[in-house]
């Protein structure tokens, strides 16, 4: 087998089989979230970006695959300065899917590991 | 005392009885709320000069309701003919007693019914045919108040209203029975006078005419009753409608003029929602009026608020804070601070890590001035670049804080509720700004700026760009060009409403441009829509304030629309027809260029060739 120094990365694997109740209670209460394209102009502009890495797509990414320990981390970065919502192309609420999903996650964090 | 006595006076003194309690009840519960600190400066201020001030303001504001007179004058007849007129009839009525009895100090049904504890007693000197007189004017006084506010029902614009108040149950309730008290009264003395001489100009005229025979006389007991009734209904549901602002507005003056602010404690807060007459003149302010179905704005969040149901979350957080029903509001219900209060409440715990922040601090180099544009400005580079020129020009020591590695201010968490995380926030950015140890501050961001003065507590001045090129032109700097260009000044909620900036920006534009006034302006300037403090609204609810935003204020034949905001530039620039600008960036347009010395060694060079 060729090696071409890549590795799998098994937190990163996308596992379409993983249920995500969180996307589901966030999509009825910011349905615009469905609208991404993750094309990544919020992580260009996200002021945070620069030191943690994080940005609107990569949380929309972690919700629907439902890597929620990632996204716990990943969210609490958020300076919800609304940057994001400025620039996206789509017109998603950005910062009111932000803050749904630390609600969610407020609301039901000894619940899900 | 008779039964048909007993009967008439029993639901207006039960009533009386009630609503006597459940304001001592209310009220003691609500003083118990303040903080001991409010509570002491309550008592502090209860000198007789303030105690003056405060009975003016009641008088003037709780009566004749002159702040409503200032925006609506047919709204503010509505209101005062049925505050003002009450008022009096309730004293004027007291004297009429009094004179008649000659008793000072009687039950208060003698007074409210004296027409029918009087009846038969022919009116002996010209004293009593003047207060027949007198209380027939003030009849006609409240009841022309009361056709103004049955029409307000029908057609408020005429009232200067464009949307009125859906009001809920209990409003309705209590409303019905306010509506019945005077003409039932006035029927009632109507009848009165028909069975027997007397009466006013008008209730002895009609009495006159009805010409009923004295097997009627039943009919007149019976509206005496209704009369009483409806007073006694009236008093029972009060405690669950609008109208506890009549008697509620009294402590409020008195809170407000402690300084007392409704943040500070819950018992404020609670004086602030009951003092909510409902007026629907915030309706009328809000730019969400028109957009959205939704029922957001500060009348329905003030009401629910009283009710038992509260608020939705959706509710609290569709706000653009713009400040325009706080000005407008004929009462000063603190709606923001009450609004912002209950994110805080619900939003506070939510979890954030801004450790980051610490470990990639990088060293910014010392200078004088330190300018912070902020989130939004970012966004508009024009501005950061006409900032460096303005500050070259001037040859200023200055440093850019967050060029390189953004930061924000925190303002946006703290309008979320997300006031924990706040505070963190402004504890980095605040190290941040002062680790180049400037001497002068200066942002050209008005939600930065609210911040910088309401929190950040620094120890060197905070100017918004506008006072700083006012300041430049102070020291007789001015730009060299000054344009035709035909341009109107739209003022930030949060630079205008919220820090009072409206003069500095308009003395750059004086300089620079031809400033036109649009005629939404200072005070009463329109929001752009984009605010941060919505989280709620969506993009085209947001594109929809904007462009209404445009359409009013935008005259034929503006060519610019200048603003102080890069945020209300950001909004502004993609629904407009027109170019939108900041204020920097105009006044470095208006700019000579200066020439260094090689350069213009190098343009004498270029002439000689």
């Amino acid at each position: 087998m060729t090696e071409f120094g890549y590795n799998i990365h098994e937190d990163l694997m996308i596992d379409h089989d993983r249920p995500s109740p969180a996307f589901e209670a966030v999509l009825e209460k910011v349905p615009s979230i469905s609208w991404c394209i993750a094309c990544g102009s919020c992580t260009g502009t996200c002021i945070c970006s620069d030191q943690t890495g994080s940005g609107f797509r990569k949380l929309v990414h972690f919700l629907r695959n439902g890597m929620y320990d990632k996204l716990k981390k990943t969210l609490a970065y958020c300076q919800f300065c609304g940057k994001c919502s400025l620039v996206c192309p789509r017109g998603i609420n950005t910062r009111k899917a932000i803050l749904e999903m630390k609600k969610y996650f407020n609301l039901y964090s000894n619940d899900i590991a | 005392m008779t039964l048909l006595d007993t009967v008439l006076i029993l639901p207006f003194t039960a009533g009386l009885l009630f609503i006597l309690t459940v304001f001592a009840l209310k009220y003691y519960q609500w003083f118990r709320a303040l903080t001991p600190k409010n509570k002491l400066r309550m008592w502090k201020s209860l000198s007789l000069r303030s105690l003056l001030v405060s009975i003016l303001e009641i008088f003037r504001e709780c009566l004749l309701h002159l702040r409503i007179y200032r925006q609506k004058r047919r709204l503010w007849y509505m209101h005062m003919s049925l505050a003002f007129g009450w008022f009096l009839l309730i004293v004027i009525g007291h004297a009429e007693s009094v004179f008649s009895t000659g008793h000072i100090i009687s039950a208060p049904w003698k007074s409210v019914f004296f027409n029918y504890f009087s009846r038969g007693q022919e009116a002996t000197g010209w004293q009593q045919q003047f207060f027949n007189h007198l209380m027939d004017l003030l009849l006609l006084f409240i009841l022309s108040g009361l056709f103004l506010a049955v029409y307000k029902r029908i057609n408020s614009r005429l009232l200067g209203l464009k949307r009125r108040p859906l009001h809920n149950s209990p409003d309705r309730i209590a409303m019905t029975f306010l509506w019945l008290i005077f003409p039932a009264r006035f029927i009632a003395e109507a009848l009165n006078h028909s069975f027997y001489e007397g009466g006013g100009f008008m209730t002895g005229f009609f009495g006159n005419l009805m010409h009923l025979p004295g097997n009627m006389h039943f009919l007149s007991d019976t509206v005496w009753i209704l009369y009483s009734v409806s007073l006694g209904g009236f008093f029972f549901v009060l405690p669950w409608s609008r109208y506890m602002h009549i008697l509620t507005e009294i402590p409020h003056i008195l809170l407000k003029n402690a300084h007392i602010q409704a943040y500070q404690d819950e018992g404020c807060t609670e004086f602030h929602i009951h003092a909510c007459s409902s007026c629907g003149i915030c309706l009328n302010s809000c730019q969400m009026t028109n957009i959205t179905a939704y029922k957001g704005q500060s009348y329905y969040f003030i009401r629910n608020m009283r009710n038992i149901s509260g608020v939705c979350d959706r509710a609290i957080m569709n706000c653009m804070m713009c400040g325009r029903c706080l000005s407008d509001c004929p009462v000063q219900v603190d709606t923001l601070s009450i609004r912002l209060n209950e994110r805080i409440r619900r939003n506070n715990d939510l979890s954030f890590d801004y450790a980051y922040l610490e470990q990639t601090e990088q060293k910014i180099s010392p200078a004088r001035i330190a300018f912070f544009g902020g989130c939004m400005t970012q966004l508009s580079p024009a501005i950061i670049a006409s900032m460096k020129k303005i500050f070259s020009f001037y040859n200023e020591d200055y440093v850019l804080v967050d060029e390189t590695e953004a930061i924000c201010c925190g303002r946006p968490l703290y309008l979320s509720g997300q006031k924990q995380a706040y505070f963190d926030m402004i504890r980095h950015t605040r190290e941040r700004i002062l680790s180049c140890k400037p001497e002068l501050i200066v942002t050209s961001c008005p939600i930065c700026l609210t911040t910088f003065r309401n929190n950040y507590f620094f120890p060197v001045p905070v100017m918004h760009h506008s006072q700083y090129l006012v300041s430049m032109m102070q020291k007789g700097i001015f730009p060299a060009a000054r344009s035709n260009v035909k341009t109107i000044y739209h003022d930030p909620c949060e630079l205008g409403r919220y820090l009072g900036i409206y003069d500095e920006p308009r003395q750059v534009l004086i300089n620079t441009v031809d400033l036109q006034n649009p005629d939404f302006r200072q005070n009463d300037g329109l929001c752009c829509g984009g605010s941060i403090a919505d989280s709620e609204m969506d993009f085209r609810d947001k594109q929809e304030i904007a462009c209404n935003a445009l359409k009013q204020m935008i005259k034929p034949g503006t060519q610019l629309l200048a603003t102080s905001c890069p945020l209300c530039k950001i909004t502004f620039k993609t629904a407009s027809i027109i170019p939108v600008k900041d204020i920097a960036e105009i006044y470095a347009g208006a700019l000579p260029t200066r020439l260094t010395i090689e350069e213009f060694a190098e343009s004498e060079q270029m002439m000689q060739d």
